[in-house]
């Protein structure tokens, strides 16, 4: 191997024997030509990698690569997918199983009714009490009030004087209702009676006209008679109204017999993907009616929450897009009771229910099921320890990952109760947000 | 790094994206193989596709690739070589002569020379210095691939540089490069 070939093979890093290495070095050492050649080799090598860093394809001829290659897709057939592996375990989880998961969902819907009557179920018992109660109603007074006291026969006295000064004067308003009915009925005949009667188109109050031109209003027209009725009449109902700040937790109400009955939706658009349980928590903003104005400590507006689950009917075995559920929480309603038809001290009393625990089930037909979003129906019903209440909403939800949903919507829930033969009915009306998990 | 046999087996699928990310881990080497061996940026083009596209084409055939940066170096070669026999056709590449190269400083640019350079030496000579200077391959792969033994290799390497460094040398002793 000559000195050129020694060289060539050092740069390339083929010279492995020392004693040639050494030699080489020596060689290199102590000859400038030999140094020479060496050099060249170096320089030229640098050269080269500059040369090689600098070409690259044009980007036309990677273009028609990549042209080139759907052209072979065009004419290779598609490979056969490979079947898709099973899962690990053929075995499902106990609570997979279709006829637990079915047992389940008929025992989740049952859960939430029954939750509803049992609770409800008590107020048997309770309004017997509250029956009581309410006749012994404490009125709390304002700072300088003086005018009602609770239950006091001064103040029955004068409930009763006023009926009677009522009932008196309805009697007379109905006696010149008579009247004038009578009058109407003479001026329409003799009307008929003179064919050149004409009637101006103008608007005239009705009256007569005296000799001098005034005219004069007629003295038993209604609004002269029912003017003194409102101004002394109502003030004494909503004088009560305004100082009684009443406490009738146990009000005597028993549950009524109606009950919602949902009505499934038909040809709602199918969802791609199911899941099969929910579980989650729902916050509730109410707005309950009828509003309550000016009486202290009571507010329309609150919040709460409910724990709610729900199952999907493909797990049940149905074809169309429905969630099954069941929720229980607590909430509260406004109210208006009327107490005066039966002679009672109290004419009218709004109050704002106490907290009670309720439970309701649902059937909510999906509308939109797409892969981050979803949205349905929710129709449902369920029971509170004053009587039962229907409910109608929307719900959607946001999936933000897999298995996690952060969801919102609105409702009315309405309620039915009843007080000494009257239905009673009270609103909420809900916008709700809430977190579920789906598995 | 996703391993070449991986992707290839994406390849055979059709999956673009590890067509893709082979395509331009190997690019450069392939197509500076067959431009430098070759000569000629067209024909050069024209092969640096084929080679790619019948990879491709191979791939979705079911075709193993255990190496893939050996499959497409031998197609680009082979191809190379094919090419250069049709324009050879009288002689063999063992025997096709050097061509006569004068390189003058003063009248083109550096990588001009060298291309020039090494369009000028025996192309079986010109393949191995490739492969050593550009692809960075080993004495011992230069032969697998070649199918040739150590010695040839480490001779034709050497005599490619020989040759190379006797037409630069005007070049490489420029003190200016």
């Amino acid at each position: 191997m000559n000195i050129h070939e020694q060289i060539t093979a050092l740069l390339d890093g083929e010279l492995h024997d020392e004693t040639q290495v050494a030699e080489l070095l020596h060689v290199l050492a102590v000859a400038p030509e030999k140094r020479l050649l060496l050099m060249e080799q170096v320089k030229m090598g640098r050269s080269f990698g500059t040369l090689g860093a600098g070409l690259a394809p044009s980007r036309s001829a990677d273009a028609a690569i990549w042209a080139g290659i759907g052209a072979v897709d065009a004419m290779t057939p598609s490979p056969v997918p490979p079947p898709a592996p099973l899962p690990p375990s053929p075995s499902l989880a106990f609570w997979q199983r279709p006829g637990v998961a079915a047992l389940a969902g008929v025992l989740l819907i049952g859960l939430g009714t029954a939750i509803g009557y049992l609770v409800s179920g008590k107020t048997v018992a309770t309004s017997a009490i509250a029956a009581r109660k309410v006749d012994t109603v404490v009125i709390s007074r304002q700072p300088g009030e003086t005018r009602f006291a609770g239950g006091s026969p001064e103040e029955i006295t004068l409930l009763r004087d006023s009926l009677v000064d009522t009932r008196s004067r309805y009697a007379t308003l109905a006696s010149a209702n008579g009247h004038l009915l009578g009058e109407i009925a003479r001026l329409k005949s003799h009307a008929a009676a003179t064919p050149s009667f004409a009637v101006s188109s103008a608007p005239r109050r009705a009256g007569r006209s005296t000799p001098d031109g005034a005219e004069m209003v007629p003295a038993t027209t209604i609004p002269a008679l029912a003017a003194p009725l409102a101004t002394r009449v109502l003030p004494r109902a909503s004088a009560m109204r305004m100082s009684a700040s009443v406490n009738i937790a146990t009000a005597p109400i028993s549950r009524l017999s109606s009950a919602n009955s949902a009505n499934p939706m038909d040809a709602l658009r199918a969802g791609d993907e199911r899941k099969g349980w929910m579980i989650g928590i729902r916050n509730n903003f109410r707005l309950s009616l009828p509003r309550i104005y000016g009486v202290p400590a009571q507010s329309n507006t609150f919040t709460d929450r409910e724990i709610i689950g729900s199952l999907d009917g493909g797990m049940l075995g149905l074809r169309s897009p429905l969630r099954f559920g069941a929720a229980f929480g607590g909430t509260q309603f406004s109210q208006v009771l009327h107490t005066n038809t039966g002679g009672a001290a109290l004419d009218t009393i709004i109050e704002q229910s106490p907290t009670f625990l309720y439970g309701r089930g649902f059937i909510a037909p999906q509308l939109v099921n797409s892969e981050n979003f979803g949205a349905s129906v929710e129709f449902g019903g369920g029971g509170t320890s004053i009587g039962p209440f229907a409910t109608l909403g929307l719900d959607a939800e946001v999936r933000m990952a897999n298995g996690f949903s952060g969801d919102f919507g609105l409702s009315s829930w309405f309620l039915w109760s009843q007080f000494r033969g009257q239905t009673i009915t009270s609103t909420n009306l809900n916008a709700h947000v809430g977190v579920s998990l789906w598995f | 790094m996703i391993e070449d046999q991986a992707l290839a087996e994406r390849v055979s699928a059709g999956d673009h994206a590890a067509f893709s990310l082979l395509f331009e881990r190997y690019k450069a080497g392939i197509y500076r193989f067959c431009l430098l061996m070759l000569s000629d940026e067209a024909v050069a083009e024209d092969v640096y596709q084929e080679v790619f596209i019948n990879f491709y084409r191979a791939c979705r055939a079911g075709q193993v690739m255990h190496n893939v940066r050996g499959y497409l170096l031998t197609a680009a070669r082979t191809r190379c070589l094919n090419v250069l026999r049709t324009s050879n056709r009288h002689v063999s590449l063992e025997d096709v002569p050097e061509r006569a190269y004068e390189v003058d400083p003063a009248t083109a640019d550096t990588n001009a020379h060298l291309r020039n350079a090494l369009a000028a030496i025996n192309p079986n000579y010109r393949e191995a210095f490739l492969l050593c200077e550009f692809e960075g391959y080993s004495y011992d792969e230069i032969a697998k691939q070649l199918n040739v033994t150590h010695d040839i290799v480490k001779n034709r390497i050497y005599r490619a540089k020989q040759a190379l460094q006797k037409i630069l040398r005007p070049l490489l002793r420029d003190d200016s490069m």
